[in-house]
């Protein structure tokens, strides 16, 4: 069982909360409308087939099976003008 | 009492179970409860001190000393009337005006009037049935086929464009609500390159009135688009189709509502939250702290909501946070993970093919530039919000 001042004590905090809770400011943030410009976006959707950056090949022309296990990685059939490695 | 007689105080229309007051001061906005707009009206109205305390009773009709009123004004009105000492925080990591306002007025002023209710629904209307005629008719919708570089410049050229008259969108919308609107300029948030507009004052109008302006930069390419539409449905020119399909994904992303791009002042004005990113992590914390019993120096803001929106926005908070755990824990660092692991390659690819007088395919350059710009964005986006802070940090602590 609380004794009185306890209980006095939980009535004091809570209206000191309450009377503290009626007073409050917060400054709004800026509001800014912002559209992102989806440059990345619109460059990958002309991203075709091929996937030059885990490519070991340059300036593929025309395609053929025999390069598909001799450096061309996933480029299958391409025919590579230069290689790397 | 300096300055005092310059604040304005509006009602606000939000989701706080309590009437809440909008205060504006120079071009600063605050939220305030009815208690903080009291204070204000009464100053404004008793400049003399002792009067004013006679005056004034705090809830429960409390009265206060002289030394206790003097507390509340350095509480709650001496941060509104020293704002404008600080520089005004916005959420780009920098940015330039490209048009000034004067100059967007020009435009404001007369594309207002694309607001009115009845052209609103036929255009909405048009786009919809456009929308839905491109899907049914545009045979092999994302095989995009054969492209060269100057088709690619090309539509790079026109989202510009379009991007731009998306911001014209929100200022005619302030201008039909007869508020007035800033710049239109570029900047930097994130990791994006974005176009915005200023509609700081945007916050005197009611909810749904700001939720069109919000919505006013997509409803302005919808306009365009339904123009563009014709074009395509009468030439079904490759071109026009890529540039259709371009605009519909930068609809759709400028939807999101995690990010701060229009999705998130549509979900700000929804739900009735200002500062609605702050609040949602202010709930995070509030229950971190309630988990591992720690002090809690004030209730958040959801628990003084109204009971429906108060389950959205609990479900708002929970989401976004778990969406920019995963952008920033995962996302970025994967970016980083495979830009050093591919880069290296691609750049001596490049250099390769160049010196052996083979000009590089498009798709390498692509690859590279896309790269090194999100690379770029990506440092610059940790240098502002985590290497620079810490320096001034260490500065402070040492000095």
């Amino acid at each position: 069982m609380k004794t009185i001042s306890a209980i006095e004590n939980d009535e004091l905090m809570s209206l000191n909360e309450n009377l503290y809770d009626e007073f409050y400011i917060q400054e709004l943030e800026y509001r800014l409308e912002t559209d992102p410009l989806a440059m990345g976006g619109i460059l990958e959707m002309f991203n075709q087939d091929i996937n030059i950056t885990q490519s070991d090949c340059i300036g593929y022309t025309s395609c053929t099976g025999e390069n598909t296990g001799g450096g061309c990685g996933i480029h299958l059939g391409c025919d590579c003008v230069i290689k790397f490695w | 009492m300096d300055g005092i007689e310059k604040i304005k105080i509006f009602e606000f229309d939000t989701s706080n179970e309590k009437k809440e007051y909008l205060i504006e001061f120079e071009d600063r906005y605050f939220e305030a409860s009815f208690f903080v707009a009291h204070l204000i009206k009464t100053l404004k109205e008793f400049p003399a001190l002792k009067e004013a305390v006679d005056v004034f009773r705090g809830p429960k009709n409390q009265k206060y000393s002289e030394k206790e009123f003097m507390g509340l004004i350095d509480k709650f009105i001496m941060p509104i009337l020293e704002s404008t000492k600080t520089k005004k925080e916005d959420s780009l990591l920098f940015k330039i005006e490209l048009v000034s306002k004067k100059q967007v007025e020009k435009f404001s002023n007369l594309l207002k009037y694309l607001f009115r209710k009845y052209l609103i629904i036929v255009f909405l209307s048009i786009f919809l049935a456009f929308e839905v005629l491109f899907v049914i008719f545009s045979s092999e919708l994302l095989n995009l086929g054969t492209l060269n570089i100057y088709f690619v410049v090309g539509i790079i050229g026109l989202m510009l464009v379009f991007s731009f008259i998306h911001e014209l969108g929100h200022a005619s919308a302030c201008k039909y609500f007869n508020v007035e609107h800033g710049e239109v300029g570029f900047g930097l948030y994130l990791n994006f390159p974005v176009f915005y507009t200023d509609v700081s004052n945007v916050w005197k109008l009611p909810k749904q009135q700001r939720i069109i302006v919000n919505l006013a930069g997509v409803y302005f390419q919808i306009i365009i688009l339904n123009f563009i539409f014709c074009a395509y449905f009468l030439t079904y020119n490759n071109f026009i189709k890529y540039f259709i399909i371009a605009s519909n994904i930068g609809l759709l992303s400028t939807l999101n509502p995690f990010f701060k791009f229009d999705g998130y002042w549509i979900a700000s004005d929804l739900l009735g939250v200002a500062n609605l990113r702050r609040r949602s992590r202010e709930f995070i914390s509030y229950m971190f702290n309630r988990l591992f019993k720690r002090n809690i120096q004030r209730k958040p803001y959801l628990l003084m909501m109204k009971k429906k929106e108060k389950i959205f926005m609990a479900i708002y908070s929970i989401v976004v946070n778990f969406f920019f755990a995963f952008y920033v824990f995962y996302i970025i660092p994967v970016f980083l993970y495979s830009f050093f692991l591919i880069f290296p390659n691609n750049v001596t690819q490049l250099v390769t093919s160049l010196s052996n007088d083979i000009s590089p395919s498009f798709n390498l350059i692509q690859a590279i530039f896309t790269q090194l710009l999100f690379f770029v964005l990506i440092i610059l986006l940790l240098c502002k919000m985590i290497i620079i802070p810490l320096i001034k940090q260490l500065l402070t602590k040492r000095s």
